[in-house]
């Protein structure tokens, strides 16, 4: 009896010692090394280190005095490498490493984020940027999230720097320089969106100078130089450099062509030249440049939160200003040694979960020194004791996009100046009042508040013959699967067209027909504009496939002239309205992609022209980047309504995303959303909702004093059943 | 005996309980003797301070290069930390916490010495009450005071030898701004002086206000026009609608059109953050003509104007790291403006 007495005590004070054991006193304390593998460019090592070991030393102390502690253990990859891709796919494909922190780069991004999906991989990028990379992992991240941004895209930063150009006075034109690549991720964002942006920012103009090399990129700035000074004057140069490269040729070209960046200089003989002041996208805040930059600039930065002291402090232990992303850096370790404690304490399978977790706990009202050993201690404390802490980090406020996790809100921006060879911080910008309630998707997706481009007052009636017949031309001008979204907003469109009665020899159909059969489509056979969509491509009747198709052609398509080579036309005639869609890719003003050629807005006016005797009413509708350029071209025909989903210098943008691939286009998704709501919508209605809705670009319409009454004519001639 | 084996079983499973999930393990790695350092310097900002790029910034860098390589002999002799809330509750609550625990943090060691810099002479009012909890090796530092303001403290707090003072004088630069601006422009003898605050209860930044008014014979050449009227809102809100920043240039755009006439009109901008907006403003106006003597910002060299700052930062790590090498240091410090802790643009030579 009495050793059973004895054992059960002792049982009950094993089973208090063993399940209360988060009493561990600290000689006993457990540390649990993770493996992480950091890709930046060595170049910039002696930079990025100090901020890593500043982060592992802090999570040290934080950690002090607790049984249970987590400690990464970092193996450095230099981006730069050319076996890169090699090297990514080694370290993502090995459950040994817990989580990625890098790449530098946005043009190493897509390649690192890819590979990372293998075993989902969690990946936290500090300072990649790029908008189309953010985009497009959004979609992947939505359900199981693996990738993360440490900072808002280059929407963002391009509100920061046009927000420090637009305080120059009488600000009127923007000159962009900058790659004009599609394939490089950081130089298309901003291609793309700052159009756009200027326009909201009530910029007059915004002109590209591209360069390729530092030849063509010597080019482009004496054009610029040899501008009139009084435009000059007005004017501002939008850097956009993609690489290090890109400013060292910049600074060597201002010092051997003598221009001098400073004011009014005497280039000749009587002759004053004045060169506008540089804006820098963050690129160029490089550590590295300090004192090797010859020529003053400006720009922005990623930067620290200032409330929290982290740009003073890098400053105070390194003698000079925080260079771009390093606050960013430091809190992709923190923001990972936190969650690796809670997926500990809380047994999640996954680090990815752990990471959300911990992201879902901040709610941007923490304290600013969340960063500090002190705050990480308590957060560590927290987590130790089953509870997950509101942090905020040295970046910001530690609130990430609420429904895809993949960036983080509320970006500092410090605004810099580059002279005496060094940058100096001027102040410092955010959107942080979005930062506690808003998504990403509200940048992405940025719609216009107002318009008010049409007078109402001088709306115009216009006498027409009778309707009696409607015929339809609707073309895809692109190929192959990457394009899918221009051939399925043109199969979209044709189901409308059948919806409202047409009969297929009233539709022309011109596609290329290869993503229905394309190995890459994962529902063979089906094509369609949303993710569960109705199959589009049932019972299509396509006329001719875009590559086998001219100008000429679609020409004698519109006129209704009947060659061998164009057995389906238009038959039409003064009686006969004609809905026009033309979905595919601008390749700059006044000239649009057709397959693997070109065509001009001159040939597509002459195309108009000629067919000017076969339609009573034609509804132009173009979706291509630049198309404003066409719309603005093929003005002065009687009974032409052009819509088009940019103005002339702007990109379109695609819309809905499944998985990596864009099934749809914003301009043409708002164009549908709209007459399926309402076919009897008024042009100017339509226009109305088009331009508030299509995301990012201005959608424009063009001709409307040729047409008639905007408010009167509606959209149910063209898609409405000619029972209803 | 079954219920030995039920025993022994419930141990069995007493001691699994007790085991963690698999992770990836390593030994501890034998630990370097973590003692903590034996001293302390804690900064203490007001609400809204931090990130002015000025003044409090300089002084956040001033403490954290205490531990650049190089500044002390032994970097791990000394910690240092900073106290930013969002609130003076807050703040109030953090500097309580501090002095009730004089402990390392981390370590759990007391630190022999600690010293708390109090970075704004008017927040030395809000902790009143908190003074008698300091410990008999705590010290306190003030920036910004001077001499006459650090003894009356040393009495009401009954601080004695451990409250100092450290400050920077602009006077001398400011008087030689003053001549220079007489004589280019004799005729002018009033000053539009601009600042954040409308009070400040302590001095003000070393008598700068006091040194215009006698160097341009009297108070009434000053217009003083203060961009807040509660020191406690922040730097960042002088009103719900606008930022210090961009009061600053919208006065400087006011100046601008109020003085347009004048060839030479001056101005002193004294506004800590916002010193960004007025020099914003006359970088993309280099037409305009009146000419203003900015405080505690440097500018663009395409400037046609004059600066004074004052490395706050600079003076308070010279001061604590003779503080950490056990110097009996003085109730109160005062450089002057060419003492290696003030750079500034204006000619001497007037």
């Amino acid at each position: 009896m009495r050793i059973r007495n004895v054992l059960i005590s002792l049982a009950a004070a094993l089973l208090l010692c063993s399940c209360s054991g988060k009493e561990v006193l600290p000689q006993e304390a457990r540390t649990t090394t993770y493996k992480v593998a950091v890709i930046m460019p060595q170049r910039i090592w002696a930079t990025e280190k100090p901020i890593a070991q500043q982060a592992l030393q802090n999570l040290e102390k934080a950690q002090e005095g607790l049984g249970e502690r987590v400690k990464l253990e970092l193996e450095w990859i230099d981006e730069d490498i050319p076996n890169l891709e090699e090297e990514v796919r080694r370290v993502t494909h090995d459950a040994s490493y817990a989580a990625v922190v890098g790449p530098k780069f946005s043009r190493h991004a897509r390649l690192v984020a890819k590979e990372s999906l293998a075993l989902r991989m969690p990946v936290i990028m500090p300072s990649v940027t790029s908008a189309e990379v953010q985009r497009i992992y959004s979609g992947s991240n939505k359900t199981d999230p693996n990738i993360f941004f440490m900072s808002e895209s280059d929407l963002s930063q391009c509100q920061a720097l046009l927000t420090t150009m637009s305080r120059k006075l009488g600000i009127t034109y923007v000159y962009v320089l900058s790659r004009r690549d599609d394939s490089d991720d950081y130089a298309s964002t901003f291609n793309g969106y700052l159009p756009f942006l200027a326009t909201e920012f009530k910029i007059g103009s915004v002109s590209f100078f591209p360069y390729t090399d530092k030849e063509s990129m010597r080019e482009q700035i004496l054009t610029i130089d040899s501008d009139d000074p009084v435009y000059n004057f007005f004017s501002s140069v939008f850097f956009v450099p993609s690489s290090i490269e890109d400013i060292l040729w910049l600074d060597q070209i201002l010092t051997e062509e003598g221009i001098d960046t400073q004011g009014f200089t005497i280039k000749d003989v009587g002759r004053y030249a004045l060169f506008p002041r540089i804006y820098c996208t963050e690129m160029a805040c490089d550590a590295s440049l300090e004192g090797v930059l010859q020529n003053e600039y400006e720009g922005v930065a990623l930067s620290g939160s200032p409330e929290s002291g982290f740009p003073a402090v890098q400053k105070g232990l390194t003698g000079r200003e925080i260079h771009s992303g390093s606050a960013q850096l430091y809190d992709s370790f923190t923001l990972l040694a936190l969650a690796l404690a809670h997926k500990e304490k809380a047994g999640l399978e996954t680090v990815r979960e752990a990471i959300v977790a911990v992201m879902d706990a901040c709610d941007g009202e923490a304290n600013d020194l969340s960063w500090t050993a002190e705050g990480l201690a308590g957060g560590f404390r927290s987590i130790r004791s089953g509870e997950l802490p509101n942090m905020a980090g040295a970046s910001g406020s530690w609130v990430f996009d609420r429904n895809t996790h993949i960036s983080q809100l509320g970006t500092w921006y410090g605004h810099w100046r580059f002279y005496d060879g060094a940058f100096h911080f001027v102040e410092y910008l955010t959107r942080s009042d979005h930062a506690k309630k808003a998504s990403m998707d509200q940048l992405w997706n940025q719609e216009i508040p107002v318009i008010g481009i049409i007078d109402l007052q001088k709306d115009k009636h216009v006498q027409y013959e009778p309707l009696q017949d409607r015929y339809a031309v609707v073309m895809a001008t692109s190929t192959g699967w990457d394009n899918y979204r221009h051939q399925a907003d043109a199969l979209d469109i044709y189901r409308m067209l059948k919806k409202a009665g047409y009969p297929d020899d009233h539709i022309v159909l011109i596609t290329e027909d290869d993503l229905a059969r394309n190995p890459e489509n994962p529902h063979p056979g089906v094509v369609h504009v949303l993710p569960d969509g109705e199959n589009l491509y049932q019972g299509v009747v396509n006329d001719y496939k875009i590559s086998q198709l001219t100008p000429a052609d679609l020409g004698n398509i519109l006129s209704g002239t009947v060659t061998e080579r164009t057995p389906e036309v238009v038959h039409g005639s003064k009686n006969t309205n004609v809905l026009f869609f033309w979905s595919g890719h601008g390749l700059d003003d006044n000239l649009m992609a057709w397959a693997d050629d070109s065509v001009t807005s001159g040939q597509i006016r002459s195309m108009l022209e000629g067919a000017q005797d076969n339609f009573r009413k034609l509804l132009f509708v173009m979706e291509a980047c630049y198309s404003g350029s066409v719309g603005e071209f093929c003005c002065g025909f009687p009974g032409l309504l052009t819509l088009t989903a940019c103005s002339p210098g702007e990109k379109s943008h695609a819309d809905v995303l499944e998985g990596p691939t864009y099934l749809s286009n914003a301009f043409t998704r708002v164009f549908r959303e709209e007459i399926e709501k309402n076919p009897d919508i008024s042009i100017y209605d339509l226009y109305t909702e088009l331009a508030r809705h299509t995301t990012a670009s201005h959608a424009m319409m063009y001709n409307y004093d040729w047409y008639g009454s905007v408010t009167d004519n509606t959209l149910a001639e063209y898609f409405k059943t000619e029972q209803q | 005996m079954r219920k030995t084996l039920y025993i022994a079983a419930m141990l069995l499973m007493v001691l699994s309980c007790s085991k963690q999930p698999a992770q990836p393990q390593q030994p501890e790695q034998p630990a370097a003797e973590a003692t903590g350092a034996p001293m302390q310097v804690m900064a203490l900002f007001g609400p809204g301070q931090l990130g002015d790029n000025g003044y409090a910034d300089s002084v956040m860098s001033g403490l954290y290069s205490l531990k650049r390589e190089g500044t002390l002999p032994d970097a791990d002799s000394l910690d240092v930390r900073f106290i930013s809330a969002d609130t003076y509750t807050e703040t109030n609550n953090q500097l309580a916490s501090w002095l009730k625990n004089s402990s390392n943090p981390f370590y759990g060691k007391p630190y022999k010495r600690r010293l708390v810099v109090i970075t704004e002479p008017y927040m030395l009012e809000w902790f009143d009450e908190l003074y008698a909890q300091l410990g008999d090796t705590d010290e306190v530092l003030v920036l910004k005071m001077n001499e006459d303001d650090v003894r009356i403290a040393a009495e009401d707090y009954v601080l004695g030898e451990r409250i100092h003072g450290l400050n920077i004088s602009a006077a001398a630069s400011a008087r030689a701004f003053c001549r220079y601006m007489k004589a280019e422009k004799p005729d002018e003898h009033t000053l539009p002086f601009f600042r954040l605050y409308s009070e400040d209860i302590v001095t003000y930044r070393d008598s700068l206000y006091e040194v215009f008014s006698r160097e341009l014979g009297g108070e009434d050449a000053i217009y003083l026009t203060p961009l807040s009227t509660d020191a406690s809102e922040g730097i960042f809100s002088t009103t719900f609608e606008t930022t210090a920043l961009e009061s600053a240039f919208q006065w400087a755009n006011m100046m601008q059109n109020a003085f347009n006439y004048a060839l030479n009109s001056f101005a002193v901008v004294d506004l800590g953050a916002a010193n960004a907006g007025w020099d914003y403003f006359l970088l993309d106006a280099p037409e305009k003509t009146f000419t203003s003597l900015l405080m505690d910002a440097r500018q663009m060299s395409l400037a046609s104007r004059f600066f004074i700052t004052r490395d706050f930062g600079k003076a308070l790590c010279g001061w604590c790291v003779r503080w950490a090498r056990g110097e009996q240091m003085p109730l109160m410090e005062e450089h002057g403006a060419w003492d290696g802790y003030c750079t500034d643009n204006i000619p001497r030579n007037q």
